[in-house]
């Protein structure tokens, strides 16, 4: 008896079990079944939050779409995205970087929206203009330009039809942080000054009298070097740096500095590197300079430690530094002081110039309703009570322009309008190739540090690290030299300083 | 006859969770990655998938990079290895005592492995700061001291830069690994509990001192865990990954010395969209892991002592 | 009847010192490891305590200068943490319960039954650990994703039943092959079969190995991040490796919170494995012969 029963249980267990396998199998092979509309997004728990309110106020809209908010934590939004596009069980609204977007759009995993925005256009009676004009007025140029191309498919009239993947939902550029604490007791004040002057010497001395005036909308790079250059302390002499001028770093951080003297990484079709030349040598010597001149002085490393540029700022280590918005919420958080700056401007040339980058939300290929895809990435990026949720989290620009005034008003008299400034002004895009980003940042990563190593036996000039630059054989296999000549000619340079 | 066709059904059924496993939801990824690695892909969507037939193993072969990571896995296999081994069962020695509150000890010894990656990188890249880390003030307090009982003099002296000279980030990482031999010591304290104490008593008793007791009864006794820890440790340090990326950016560290295999793995199938490269690489990896694994069993069968065969 | 050896009194009082000596070297030895090894605890408890332009200041502080016991109650009621333990019991007990059991028999198949090709089915259990995670991830989720295990618990447990990695596996077997033969021979003679051999002499007697995969295999599940960041995407299902998360991002970290929220995530492993040491006891065997 207590055998057939425990025979009995352990049938009934295996059999169980068997259901609990493969129940889902079977559902997923046959596919079918009522989905909700997915969207997926990265964030800490706050872009979580910020997600629920932009949902919410969806559904009020839309009742009769069931969303499903798919949140990715952590820094490894990007590896998740491609497997689930890979396995083409990706959701149908995904939020995307710049960057590796046209990596993406090449796979054929986002869907051209342009005919749902001419449809749009139509009812709106705004159907006259050109798709790309009409999206730059009410988005901005970078912005637009980042997620639509216009290699699209031939018009009859022979051009060639705009094509836009994402719509821009947010974003933001590069601007300086100057520590409002720092700036009171070394007594910098940032005012308005006459035409033509960026930076005016106080007669005042001693901790808090007035002893700088600096109109960053004038400054200069040599403005720059002067301030913080007086901002850079080592009061014990120990020959290690308490507080840093300016706290810069490599790639990202430098971008401004080097497309304002003129460099770029890619030529203008943006297929082949261009990395040479009179302004990418002087950009590179700039960076050397403020490594290793001045003893030190103007740029933190390794003394640093886990602290990067943000911490040391926040710490109150640095008097500036340079990031986007999106540093904002924990500045905020941390409740540091800060004024928002400009860039200041190339002496010879009067240009400035600063990274901008922006983030997208595009509708998946595979993606299953289609129709009601587009009826929330217009929802994110056309109605202004969504991007009014983004803007009010002060992380970044919103997409929409008119929406920038929103933005504006949080945080007042920080300074945050100066990126919408730039971003209408001066800012631009990073020299992304349509593939090889990576690859592209890490080999000038590589350069950079190998501008500023350590080892001064090992450090390189700026026409060696054009040389190394262009030495780096998996990048050119992929992007190569727009001048091989020159290319070569750098490279033997490399080649011959033995390093 | 029966007896013995029974045992082998037996072996059959007790090991029929992994085979089934193994054939069900090991083996097919395992040759998907194989074929993988003849091919060419970007890993976005199945739009790029081509077939390059040995492309990229005669790549692999001029890769420099490539060369140069498999020799900072290789240096640093062999180096943390052996000494996870010394400090895992030196360790387990510490903490086999009977002693009361040996437990928090051990509790202690194994907090490493407990907390996750993002405290233990954070507070690493604290402890290896050149100028106000914890390593380097206790390499300078030590130095004065030898220098105030007369031993060499400090002039120019000045303690590594772990994190930025290319020199000594292998050393950092190797540090790093020897806090973090819980797991092994952990299987070492287990092993030593089960050193019978006759076998102790009966050396003592024949006049051994503990160093030939250690010798001839621990270390016999303990060799299936030593051959344990060995192969784990062996298939595990080529394949350091996770502190290695999170401590130096998932870059190689200064002129790539921190620049190990898995990571330039991951670099190329993840970052630089090359996944085909890079299960090409796995694979060369596997090779040689399986090769050198092979040679540790070999040596098992003279080295290593098992109780139950007798 | 022998004649008692003539005791030698310095000779022993010099031996009991040089055990004392002994001993608190060892004890001494013991203390300052500890503090080594308890470094990024303390780390990570001063970093839950500070506010956040503090958590990575330069020089670092040990001791915060406020002490912000605020930072638990925010860290721990801004996401919904019980929910996110509560994920994490449940993935993290399955996972391992399924891996002793199964570790444990297919270790004795390996170690003490004969069955045809053992030998080369061992080889390829220790090369399943020498491909990398990395390469497989990809086409694992494509099998996942055909199974129609996506967005379930199934990846991260199933598996586990079947086998529970190589390592343990290979743990087991070393630890049943040193259990001497006497003791099956003598439990075969009294007819005991196959499963009663294993369940009823080996395995009790394998008290610290279980122990050992226990401990470390729950641990190892607890904290596993890329298994479920993978194959979960509905946020109420999420375990305390993805919730910690949550203060982190592309962006930048919540230091402070994301350290409090793990101490206090971390606090039940390390009473398990307070706890699950104490089977870490000398073994009931007693040998036959030997010696």
């Amino acid at each position: 008896m207590v055998r057939v029963l425990r025979s009995l249980v352990l049938t009934l267990a295996a059999a169980a079990a068997l259901w609990w396998l493969f129940a889902d199998t079977v559902r997923h092979q046959r596919g079918g079944g009522s989905a909700p509309l997915r969207v997926c997004f990265w964030g800490t728990f706050e872009e979580y939050g910020m997600w629920q309110e932009l949902g919410a106020e969806f559904q009020r809209r839309h009742p009769g779409i069931a969303l499903k908010l798919e949140y990715v934590p952590g820094g490894r939004y990007e590896t998740k995205i491609q497997q689930q596009l890979v396995g083409e069980s990706a959701p149908d609204v995904i939020v995307y970087q710049d960057e590796p977007f046209f990596e993406l759009v090449d796979e054929g995993n986002f869907v051209d929206l342009a005919p749902l925005l001419d449809a749009e256009r139509a009812q709106l009676g705004e159907a006259g203009e050109d798709l790309e004009a009409w999206l730059t007025a009410r988005y901005w140029p970078t912005a637009v330009q980042s997620f639509g191309d216009r290699l699209g498919e031939p018009t009859a009239g022979g051009g060639r039809r705009w094509r836009q993947f994402g719509m821009p939902i947010w974003g933001g550029c590069n601007l300086l942080y100057a520590n409002a604490a720092i700036f009171a007791r070394d007594g910098v004040r940032i005012a308005a000054l006459p035409a033509g002057e960026g930076l005016r010497r106080e007669p005042g001395s001693g901790p808090g009298a007035l002893r700088w005036t600096v109109d960053d909308r004038q400054w200069t790079i040599a403005d720059f070097e002067r301030l913080t250059r007086d901002l850079t302390r080592d009061d014990d002499r120990d020959g290690f740096i308490e507080q840093f001028g300016y706290a810069g770093g490599p790639t990202v951080s430098w971008l401004p500095f080097h497309q304002m003297l003129g460099g770029d990484l890619l030529d203008p079709t943006r297929t082949r590197t261009l990395f040479h030349g009179p302004e990418v040598e002087r950009s590179l010597a700039l960076f050397q300079a403020w490594r290793w001149d001045d003893a030190r002085r103007i740029e933190p490393r390794e003394e640093m430690g886990a602290m990067t540029q943000s911490v040391a700022f926040l710490c109150g280590r640095a008097a500036l530094f340079s990031a986007g918005p999106w540093e904002m919420p924990f500045l905020n958080a941390a409740r540091v002081d800060y004024r928002v700056m400009h860039f200041p401007r190339d002496n010879i040339s009067g240009r400035r110039a600063t990274r901008i980058t922006w983030d997208a939300v595009a509708v998946n290929a595979r993606a299953r309703r289609p129709a009601e895809a587009w009826a929330l990435v217009r929802f994110l990026t056309r109605d202004r009570a969504a991007q009014d949720i983004i803007a009010r989290m002060q992380r970044s620009i919103p997409g929409m322009r008119s929406a920038a005034a929103t933005f504006m008003a949080g945080n007042p008299g920080s300074g945050v309008e100066r990126f919408v400034e730039a971003a209408g002004d001066y800012a631009i895009m990073q020299p992304i190739p349509r593939h090889g980003w990576v690859l592209l940042t890490d080999a000038w990563m590589r350069t950079l540090d190998r501008v500023r190593h350590v080892i001064p036996e090992r450090r390189l000039t700026p026409a060696e690290a054009i040389g190394y630059f262009y030495s780096q054989g998996d990048l050119h296999a992929l992007l190569p030299a727009a001048d091989p000549e020159a290319a070569k000619r750098y490279q033997d340079i490399y080649r011959r300083s033995g390093k | 006859m029966r007896a013995q066709a029974r045992r082998q059904l037996a072996g059959w059924l007790f090991a029929a969770p992994w085979l089934i496993g193994f054939l069900g939801l090991t083996l097919l990824p395992l040759i998907a990655s194989l074929a993988l690695s003849f091919c060419s892909w970007k890993g976005l969507g199945l739009g790029t998938l081509r077939f390059v037939g040995l492309d990229n193993y005669r790549r692999l072969a001029d890769d420099a990079t490539a060369l140069k990571a498999l020799g900072n896995t290789a240096i640093y296999a062999f180096t943390a290895v052996p000494l996870g081994l010394a400090v895992a069962l030196g360790l387990a020695l510490l903490l086999s005592q009977k002693r009361p509150g040996i437990g928090l000890f051990r509790t202690l010894f194994y907090m490493p492995n407990v907390i996750s990656g993002v405290a233990t990188v954070m507070m690493w890249t604290w402890v290896f700061n050149a100028q106000f880390g914890l390593l380097n003030a206790a390499l300078r307090a030590g130095a004065r001291l030898l220098v105030a009982l007369g031993v060499g003099s400090l002039t120019g002296w000045d303690p590594p830069n772990w994190l930025g000279d290319p020199a000594w980030t292998k050393p950092a990482l190797v540090v790093m690994s020897l806090w973090g031999t819980g797991g092994a010591m952990l299987v070492f304290l287990a092993a030593l509990q089960n050193v019978p104490e006759q076998l102790y008593e009966a050396a003592r008793l024949d006049g051994a001192s503990r160093w030939q007791q250690f010798r001839h009864v621990t270390l016999p006794q303990i060799s299936p865990a030593i051959y344990f820890n060995l192969v784990m440790g062996l298939i595990g340090s080529f394949q350091v990954f996770n502190d290695a990326f999170i401590l130096f950016g998932g870059r190689g560290g200064p002129d790539d010395s921190a620049l190990f295999y898995v990571v330039y793995l991951y670099t190329k199938a993840f970052q630089h969209l090359e996944f085909g490269y890079a299960s090409a690489l796995a694979w060369v990896l596997f090779v040689i892991v399986l090769a050198l694994t092979l040679l540790v069993v070999r040596g098992a069968r003279r080295l290593v002592y098992y109780e139950g065969d007798q | 009847m022998s004649a008692l050896p003539p005791v030698d009194l310095a000779a022993s009082r010099r031996a009991i010192l040089a055990r004392r000596v002994r001993a608190a070297i060892g004890l001494a030895a013991l203390c300052l490891l500890a503090v080594l090894f308890l470094a990024p605890l303390l780390w990570a408890m001063s970093a839950s305590l500070k506010s956040l332009d503090k958590v990575n200041e330069f020089p670092p502080r040990l001791i915060p200068e406020q002490w912000l016991w605020s930072n638990y109650a925010a860290a721990l009621t801004k996401l919904p943490f019980l929910v996110f333990v509560g994920n994490s019991l449940v993935i993290t007990i399955a996972a391992t319960i399924g891996q002793v059991l199964s570790a444990s028999l297919v270790g004795y198949a390996f170690a003490r039954l004969p069955w045809r090709g053992r030998g080369f089915w061992f080889v390829i259990l220790l090369a399943t650990m020498m491909l990398p995670a990395q390469v497989v991830m990809i086409p694992q989720y494509l099998l996942y994703k055909e199974l129609g295990w996506v967005n379930t618990y199934k990846p991260l447990i199933v598996p586990f039943w079947l086998g529970g990695g190589a390592f343990f596996i290979f743990l087991f077997r070393q630890f049943f092959k040193g259990i001497p033969k006497e003791m099956e021979e003598a439990a075969r003679l009294d007819g005991a079969s196959e499963w009663q051999l294993y369940w009823q002499i080996f395995l009790p007697n394998a008290k610290p190995v279980i122990a050992t995969a226990a401990v470390m295999g729950f641990i190892a599940h607890w904290k596993d991040f890329m298994g479920p960041l993978i194959y979960l995407s509905d946020f109420r299902t999420y375990p305390t490796s993805l919730g910690l998360h949550m203060y982190q991002s592309i962006d930048g970290a919540w230091t402070n919170y994301l350290m409090a929220a793990a101490l206090v995530t971390t606090l039940p492993l390390i009473v398990l494995f307070a706890v699950g040491q104490r089977f870490l006891v000398k073994g009931m065997l007693l040998t036959g012969s030997k010696g």
